[in-house]
């Protein structure tokens, strides 16, 4: 297993975000957690990255205990982030956003080329890397956003939402990038509203609601259950 | 010729101010944080070096880097109880008014500690030059001045290819736009941050040691006055900004030695201040500043 959840808890003050969830990954997956805004998913996803505390239960990376790790110490291991909203820093320029991604790794050879090799494939990056990001359109941003997480070399990417605030035919732009870079040999943990897109690529999927699991298996399975279809697509 | 020679004086005196208004810039333009300690460890690089030297007999250069030293340690330790502590206790120290006041609290401290070892008196500082001026023709040049010049534009040239270009200016720059989104790109803002203290610890005693190096005096109180023209060149060029600062500090050292030629020392506070307040009124995100009225970012 690349990664496994037992029984965590995520709370803020009193609110139970992430309410004893468990989740195993193989290397190479598409796992989609679904649900609708507030059912926890992101508050899931920033205790992965280590951006919040769990309360209580352990995150297994690799076999390795990580619960107690630090933002850095994950990303070391191949645990990246793509956060919601994406989190560009518009002050900086589109190249020093790239950089950013990689700005712990120790091992530096051959960044060059990896920019060079996200360039190749945003040819709109390229054009705007000495501008500031802030020019970048909210497609470009996410695209910026992943080839941040990209330099960082992960194992394991963690999206929140990248389908959001983007149109139809960026949405399908982002998701085809999923699915490129699974091909690629990277596992990916998808964070989605977009209920038909994200079970298009994922290979299995859980339904969240209130911070539980309501609902888990193959992305098939899911996809055919009348439940699901009925409250989050649409009949 | 006499002009030339004021216009000397003036860049060299804004020098000074210039130095110090980056210290506070620098602070600011990251955490949104006015450090009022700064003329404390801008005082203590004066009253430390003047100390050593005066009661140990020791060599100017050990003397002025132990003093530096100390403006470094003393930086570190109000990030640590102003910024770090309501960060610790709180989430968040930039929304809050209370680092500001704990700083004040610095300020007093830093001011108390020197005057109970070396008393209120205006002290003489050696200098370490025989003749500290240069002559080129009708021309006299401070020694003394001349270096805060040239540090002054070296160091502050240095800081800004260290923020433009390095990785450790990046961060610096990623925190300054959003401490959050930097902590989740696994940017470790409390081992940034720190830095940032350095940098201005060391910028303000370095200001102080040359203030004292150029007046050949240092007191507990010399800080006073000159960090509220570093505050106000800070804010002629624009919160934050690094280049605004020195170019603030130049000018208001231009401008006060002028006016002390043109119009006498009596009018010195009615024009300066006088200038300043027009210059806010008509332009308040500042000269450099963007088109709006900065919080206090790069």
């Amino acid at each position: 297993m690349l990664l496994e959840l037992d029984n965590l808890h995520v709370r803020y003050g009193r609110t139970e975000a992430v309410n004893g969830v468990s989740l195993k990954q193989k290397e190479g997956e598409i796992v989609a957690v679904l649900g609708a805004n507030g059912a926890g998913k992101s508050s899931l996803l920033k205790a992965l990255a280590g951006i919040v505390t769990p309360a209580s239960g352990t995150i297994r990376y690799d076999g390795e205990d990580i619960t107690k790790l630090r933002v850095d110490q994950r990303i070391d291991r191949g645990i990246v982030l793509v956060p919601e909203g994406r989190r560009i820093l518009i002050s900086l320029t589109v190249e020093e956003n790239l950089q950013l991604g990689a700005h712990q790794r120790a091992d530096r050879s051959g960044l060059n080329d990896e920019i060079a090799a996200i360039y190749d494939q945003f040819s709109n990056l390229k054009e705007r890397r000495h501008m500031e990001a802030s020019c970048l359109s909210g497609g470009e941003q996410q695209m910026l956003a992943i080839g941040r997480a990209m330099l960082a070399k992960p194992r394991l990417m963690m999206l929140d939402e990248p389908s959001l605030g983007l149109s139809p035919l960026l949405v399908q732009q982002v998701f085809s990038l999923i699915s490129e870079l699974n091909t690629g040999g990277l596992s990916i943990l998808l964070i989605e509203q977009n209920t038909s897109m994200a079970l298009s690529v994922a290979n299995h999927a859980l339904l969240f609601e209130l911070g539980r699991t309501v609902m888990a298996g193959t992305a098939e399975e899911l996809t055919k259950d009348d439940v699901l279809r009925q409250a989050y697509l649409g009949g | 010729m006499d002009v030339l020679q004021q216009l000397i004086s003036g860049l060299m005196l804004g020098s000074l101010y210039a130095l110090l208004a980056v210290a506070f810039t620098l602070v600011i333009g990251v955490l949104n944080f006015l450090n009022f300690s700064i003329p404390g460890i801008f005082m203590m690089g004066g009253m430390i070096s003047w100390g050593l030297m005066s009661q140990t007999n020791m060599v100017w250069w050990l003397a002025m880097a132990i003093a530096l030293a100390a403006c470094v340690v003393a930086s570190l330790l109000v990030e640590r109880f102003t910024y770090r502590f309501m960060k610790m206790r709180f989430g968040d120290a930039t929304e809050h008014a209370t680092p500001l006041v704990s700083s004040l609290g610095f300020l007093i401290l830093f001011q108390g500690l020197v005057l109970i070892k070396w008393g209120p008196e205006m002290q003489y500082f050696p200098s370490p030059w025989q003749d500290p001026n240069l002559r080129i023709g009708e021309l006299v040049i401070g020694l003394p001045q001349l270096a805060s010049l040239i540090l002054a534009l070296v160091l502050v040239g240095g800081l800004s290819l260290l923020l433009a270009r390095t990785g450790l200016g990046r961060a610096i720059r990623a925190i300054a736009e959003s401490p959050d989104t930097a902590a989740m790109l696994g940017i470790r803002v409390n081992r940034i941050v720190p830095a940032v203290f350095i940098i201005s610890g060391l910028l303000a005693g370095l200001a102080g040691v040359l203030f004292s190096l150029n007046y050949l005096q240092a007191s507990p109180r010399m800080g006073d006055e000159i960090a509220t023209l570093a505050i106000s060149a800070m804010v002629l060029g624009g919160l934050g900004s690094v280049w605004g600062a020195v170019i603030g500090g130049l000018f208001l050292g231009l401008v006060q030695v002028m006016v002390i030629q043109f119009f006498g020392a009596e009018f010195l506070r009615a024009i300066l201040w006088g200038l300043l307040l027009v210059i806010i009124v008509v332009r308040p995100q500042g000269v450099f500043g963007g088109s709006k009225i900065s919080k206090g970012k790069f």
